[in-house]
């Protein structure tokens, strides 16, 4: 007799085949099973209703009759009949008013065994309706693109045309600081909105990367000028070996820099930024002196919106950094206290396949 | 000439000022529209400065346009935007806002090698 992969055995508390049915049936998930050639076999109540069918109309139809897009179902089926599990696959499926629903749907075959080898039985689908969610985040995204550009505008004149001004040697006394400081202030807010957007922009995401050949050491020598002159404080630069690489060059600019920033602003001097050969890694270390960060702050450094208060701000930059050495297979870790010495060692693999 | 094309008035003026004073010539428009009959009009434009976002004709439509026609094809275009997602048209580069002043004059210097006193028009 052929036997199934799985024979869950019927828990004592359910008294009846009916009671388990109408569990089934009436899930808030849509759940159905599809047959080999994609007839369904049978399906919930979530599951047709969603779509605005009835139980006749929907059971013993093909599901690419469903489906709004021919090429993801066909390449659904193919990935399940060759016994692969389907975690959360983006779908669009199309209701009885010709409306479209956007879904995830998680799948896999039950398959039995038999004299003559494996045999299809049918799918076990669950989908899962996410179109509000989609439509959320799309007017979340556009809503961020015209907060970026409302903020950036502005900015752009104050940042360019302070910049300008100073160049000229007439400026002297207190209006030339008048104007390093407006200067500067508008840099701040620059990152802080560049570290916000980006934070709203992937919620939820991983961060896109596209590494491309370069030098370690020289992103940190340009950012380590950088916020000298921004934050007039000393940063001492310690280039040990060789630390070229494959990198996303502005994403790891933007790490260096929220880390040197991090520092400078929370720690005290004597500031130093070591990057190092290590092996298949470049490792960076950023360290600072100070006040020793509080264990139960630091088990939440990384985490975003972890320290709000009226001085520190949002603190999304350590989770930026965070997310985006991830991105590229790395991992960073911070150790405070020590010689009352704070410092994040981040690890850097040096190409893809050094990536874990 | 380097063309600045952006519906914000302040920007276009900071960015005239820093260029005329750098010692280029310039000229402004305030939409892809307006950048497309200065392009046909001018003789002799090194470089466009654009914005994506604004109205009558956005960033994004006037290369697809520049891109159509041979005599405007070539002209090299910096994008200036609060994000790039480098999904159609080809740039020279791409300058986030706030543009960093640096990155602005190089890319002046790399297109625009011979610098010309001049008014903005």
């Amino acid at each position: 007799m052929a036997r199934h992969q799985h024979a869950p055995s019927v828990p004592p508390f359910v008294r009846s085949l009916e009671h388990l049915m109408d569990f089934v049936d009436t899930a808030a998930v849509g759940l159905h099973w599809v047959a080999e050639d994609g007839t369904i076999l049978w399906a919930n109540r979530a599951d047709y209703e969603a779509l605005g069918y009835s139980a006749d109309e929907y059971i013993g139809h093909n599901i690419r009759e469903f489906h709004a897009e021919d090429e993801v179902i066909a390449d659904m089926l193919r990935r399940l009949a060759a016994g692969e599990r389907l975690q959360n696959y983006e779908a669009r499926l199309e209701c009885k008013d010709g409306s479209l629903r956007d879904v995830q749907i998680t799948s896999s075959v039950l398959f039995e065994e038999t004299p003559q080898g494996k045999r299809f039985v049918h799918t076990r689908c669950y989908t899962q309706d996410v179109t509000e969610r989609k439509r959320l985040e799309q007017a979340r995204d556009r809503f961020v693109s015209i907060l970026a550009h409302d903020l950036r505008n502005p900015l752009t004149s104050i940042s360019v045309e302070s910049e300008h001004l100073l160049k000229f040697d007439e400026l002297a006394g207190k209006h030339r600081k008048g104007l390093e400081r407006i200067h500067r202030a508008a840099s701040r807010i620059s990152r802080t909105i560049v570290d916000l957007i980006d934070f709203a922009r992937r919620l939820g995401r991983q961060v896109a990367i596209e590494p491309q050949a370069i030098d370690f050491a020289e992103v940190c020598r340009r950012i380590v000028d950088e916020m000298q002159v921004a934050a007039s404080a000393q940063i001492e630069l310690k280039v040990r070996g060789n630390v070229q690489g494959e990198w996303d060059p502005e994403r790891l600019e933007q790490a260096v820099s929220n880390l040197v920033r991090n520092a400078v602003h929370h720690g005290e001097p004597p500031f130093e930024v070591v990057v190092e050969d290590a092996g298949t890694d470049v490792l960076l270390k950023v360290s600072s002196c100070g006040p020793a960060i509080a264990p139960e702050a630091i088990n939440s450094i990384f985490e975003p919106f972890s320290h709000i208060s009226s001085t520190d701000g949002l603190r999304l930059g350590l989770f930026i950094v965070r997310e985006i050495v991830a991105a590229h297979g790395g991992s960073i870790e911070v150790t405070s206290g020590s010689g009352a010495k704070t410092v994040f060692v981040s690890r850097w693999p040096r190409s893809r396949g050094d990536r874990r | 000439m380097i063309l600045i094309v952006d519906d914000d008035a302040d920007i276009r003026e900071t960015l005239c000022e820093v260029l005329q004073d750098e010692g280029y010539s310039v000229a402004t428009a305030r939409n892809g529209r307006e950048a497309l009959d200065a392009l046909r009009q001018a003789e002799h434009v090194c470089l466009v400065l654009l914005d994506l976002m604004m109205p009558v004709m956005s960033g994004r439509e006037f290369l697809q346009r520049q891109s159509a026609e041979p005599k405007l094809a070539s002209i090299p275009v910096v994008v200036m935007s609060a994000v790039w997602d480098d999904d159609g048209g080809t740039i020279a580069a791409f300058l986030r806002k706030p543009i960093p002043l640096p990155a602005l004059l190089s890319c002046a210097e790399q297109y625009c090698v011979e610098k010309q006193r001049a008014g903005s028009t």
